[in-house]
């Protein structure tokens, strides 16, 4: 048979070998895409929670919510607080971008591990006629992005924990008169034991885009050590020497 | 990719590139001539002509006989494509459009 020029088919079928190790930049930019994504949803969270401050002291200054609490000197004092059903329309766009920011970490991770496990979609089979990009350069790229990823994702806890401090401190206020005024301990004991929860909640967060991440970064060194020595038997067994 | 400037000799091969020419051939219906072998496989024409001397000197491609425009896979490049096809199946799991298993080239 002659060599002519391939047919459509026939160049259809090349790219097992080709998109191997484009699979690796793939899959770390789908990570990268995924924590920038996350981050936008993290600095919206801030100003929604910070927008439902704004608004619900807004609130409390149009329309006062006067009501009385004990003094520590034992007098009355008149207070104002931003009533409790404003609260959660306040905090809707908030909350709405809280569950969305954790359901991105946890399909991100589930993406992560789909990669790893080697079950997600594994790259694009490139056409023929494509520049072969090479694996090192891949790799690179790749652990570049992923370090870039990494960084967004650790800020991204920045503006979470601000917006959620915004949240922890106006719903105590919200509740000063039902907890007895600003002047009794009970403030003090919701601030502290929301802020504990708060810090609990970032920390198991972090420590899921930490595996997240992490784990990419593992499997795309266990990747280059394995290529490595695919390189240095397939050099030995048919060049006959190790390179 | 490290590459050398004598013909067919390389510094550090990549096994990527030399798994794209070798699946190149491997999965062409015949054998090929160097313009679309290189399209195939994706190479610009100066990488690809550096490991084609090189995997000829290597005796896993060889020239058609009465035909020396053609090259083809020699059983020694046969196995060599299955061995890194099945190597790379093994670390990154079967990839769309992946290796097609073939015998022997046709002569």
């Amino acid at each position: 048979m002659r060599g002519a020029a391939p047919s459509p088919p026939d160049r259809a079928r090349v790219g097992g070998i080709v998109a191997a190790p484009r699979s690796v930049l793939d899959g770390a930019k789908d990570l990268a895409r995924r924590s920038h994504r996350l981050s936008w949803i993290c600095w919206g969270f801030l100003y929604a929670a910070w927008g439902g401050v704004v608004l619900l002291t807004l609130l409390a200054l149009v329309f006062p919510n006067w009501s009385a609490t004990l003094e520590p000197g034992g007098g009355l004092g008149m207070t104002s607080s931003p009533p409790l059903v404003d609260l959660p329309l306040a905090f809707a766009p908030a909350i709405a971008l809280f569950c969305w920011a954790l359901r991105e970490l946890f399909a991100s991770r589930r993406a992560a591990r789909a990669a790893i496990r080697g079950t997600a979609a594994n790259g694009r089979a490139p056409s023929a006629g494509d520049v072969a990009p090479g694996w090192t350069q891949q790799v690179v790229d790749a652990q570049k992005l992923l370090t870039a990823a990494k960084l967004e994702t650790d800020w991204s806890f920045l503006p979470l924990g601000i917006g959620l401090l915004g949240v922890d401190s106006t719903v105590t206020v919200a509740l000063n008169p039902i907890l007895g005024g600003p002047f009794s301990n009970a403030p003090y004991f919701v601030v502290g034991v929301g802020a504990v929860a708060f810090c609990m909640a970032l920390y198991f967060l972090y420590r899921v885009a930490e595996s997240w991440i992490g784990g990419f970064q593992q499997h795309l060194d266990l990747q280059v050590r394995a290529v490595s020595a695919l390189e240095a038997e397939f050099l030995w067994r048919f060049a006959g020497s190790p390179a | 990719m490290a590459v050398r400037g004598i013909a067919g000799m390389i510094d550090r091969p990549d096994v990527f590139v030399i798994g794209r020419l070798l699946e190149a051939m491997a999965t062409a219906p015949g054998p090929m001539r160097r313009t679309p072998l290189q399209q195939r496989a994706g190479l610009n024409y100066t990488v690809f002509q550096r490991y084609l001397d090189y995997v000829v000197r290597l005796g896993m491609v060889a020239p058609t006989p009465g035909a020396d425009d053609l090259v083809q896979l020699t059983p020694k490049g046969v196995e060599a494509y299955r061995f890194l096809a099945d190597g790379l199946t093994r670390i990154f799991g079967p990839v769309d459009g992946g290796p097609v298993r073939r015998g022997a080239p046709r002569s």
